[in-house]
């Protein structure tokens, strides 16, 4: 009897970790589906700017000068980062109206690598995909939102371990993949909804669980600036934000040092959380598929580009990195991507199957109480 | 076809299965699941198509079952 005992509280556990969370997974998984192909539908948008075509050596101008211009397109604008794209010669200039950028309000101007003509610009406003990134990361509630979807996260993961721990009692005397299809409707999703549930557990769980570090982006970067930045910033107590003397500079020093790592983007002396306000972070990568994932902050002094300070990542960084395309599925081309929407959506099946189950287990309870445990009817022996 | 009854007597030709009788199918699922989504973090080209074929087991073997489920009424 104890047996049964923990049967029924284990069901218990699944039955209201998995309650708990269910709009909020379904929500998840319903905009993670479109965020899945959002290169793709940039791409089909035209969000994405291309440069014109030149020979192929054509040489680039300063980094300085690519700004140059930018700030050129809004005067006493303040300079946030400059990101170097690897795949064309294009450099995007982030600017804020003001010394520390309200979210998302900033614009974007596109600059071209080789002729410092500005390409494009992008005025702070939201598009369709933004709105529907903005929703699955923090529902438009800001830190507290993404937080709090990182519990969803672990509420999940709870309900996944529940799921698999009953899926023995259930199975015990069912061969794998049976489906119970003539008995009645509730049987066929109950065996469909454990079949389902456990051929892609080792997703969900994957997907869950880096989900939920994700959520942990701007804690975990404030814990490095805080623990890296005040020793480095001592010399320079009371100073004002110091300007940068050439980020082309900054760049070369830092390739000269590191000549196998490309250079990814330059943030730019500032005193929001994102920086450093008297040095300019130059993010490196990697060359290989995996390296070029993992990226290394290289700090150089705003006003002394010879002075540079390359800080190990600490491991909750580098654990953060590896999360990204654990959960974003974008690191294995797009047949990657289409195994990814199709678990998605046999995730959707599993939910929806799992309250369908729940209500009408409720049903049957009403009606005949004495059927209504859950457990009772795999009979565990 | 095996049914059980909300009692728990299940048709006597059927003997109850063992832990790792029940959780081997889904383990070998599982390590492949877990195998695809690690291979393609580490390269591209061979490893990218390793890691697709690895993940699109537990894909594959939803849609077989599945598909059965809804026609072997």
């Amino acid at each position: 009897m104890a047996r049964a005992r923990t049967i029924r509280l284990w069901s218990s556990v699944h039955t209201w970790t998995s309650l708990a969370s269910m709009l909020f997974l379904l929500m998840l998984c319903i905009t993670g589906l479109p965020l899945i192909f959002h290169d793709e539908i940039d791409d089909w948008l035209e969000r994405e700017i291309a440069a014109p075509d030149m020979p192929a050596d054509t040489p680039r101008v300063s980094l300085d000068r690519a700004i140059a211009a930018a700030q050129a397109r809004f005067p006493g604008q303040y300079v946030l980062f400059a990101s170097l794209q690897q795949s064309e010669p294009l450099v995007t200039v982030a600017l804020s109206p003001t010394p520390v950028p309200a979210p998302g309000a900033f614009h974007r101007v596109t600059i071209d690598a080789r002729t410092a003509a500005v390409l494009g610009e992008e005025a702070p406003h939201l598009d369709v995909m933004d709105i529907v990134l903005r929703i699955h990361k923090d529902m438009f509630a800001g830190l507290p939102g993404e937080l709090f979807l990182g519990v969803i996260g672990l509420v999940l993961v709870l309900s996944l371990i529940s799921g698999v721990v009953l899926y023995g009692p259930f199975m015990r005397k069912l061969a794998f993949g049976t489906v119970r299809g003539h008995a009645s409707p509730r049987l066929r999703w109950l065996d469909t909804h454990n079949l389902l549930g456990i051929l892609t557990v080792t997703w969900m769980l994957a997907v869950g669980l880096t989900g939920t570090i994700n959520t942990l982006a701007t804690p975990l970067f404030d814990l490095w600036r805080a623990q890296l930045l005040p020793s480095l910033l001592a010399p320079y107590q009371g100073r004002p934000v110091a300007k940068a003397a050439s980020v082309e500079a900054a760049v070369t020093a830092v390739r000269t040092r590191f000549p196998d790592r490309l250079i990814s983007s330059v943030t730019l002396p500032t005193a929001a959380r994102f920086g450093s306000p008297q040095h300019l972070i130059v993010w490196t990568k990697g060359r290989t598929p995996f390296s070029a994932r993992m990226l290394r902050p290289v700090l150089v002094e705003a006003e002394d580009a010879e002075r540079i300070v390359s800080p190990e990542v600490p491991w909750y960084l580098q654990g953060l990195q590896v999360s990204r395309p654990l959960h974003f599925g974008d690191y294995g081309g797009w047949p990657l991507k289409i195994i990814w929407a199709l678990l998605d959506l046999i995730a959707i099946i599993v939910l929806g199957s799992g309250v369908y189950l729940w209500a009408a287990r409720r049903r049957v309870a009403r009606r005949n109480p004495s059927l209504a445990v859950d457990a009772g009817e795999a009979a565990p022996s | 076809m095996t049914r059980i009854a909300p009692g728990g007597t299940a048709s006597p030709h059927f003997r109850p299965r063992s832990t790792w009788q029940v959780f081997r199918a889904p383990l070998a699922v599982g390590l492949a699941a877990a195998a695809g989504l690690t291979f393609a973090l580490f390269g591209d080209g061979v490893w990218d198509a390793v890691s697709w074929v690895a993940l699109s087991i537990p894909v594959v073997l939803s849609l077989i079952y599945g598909l059965r489920a809804a026609g072997g009424r």
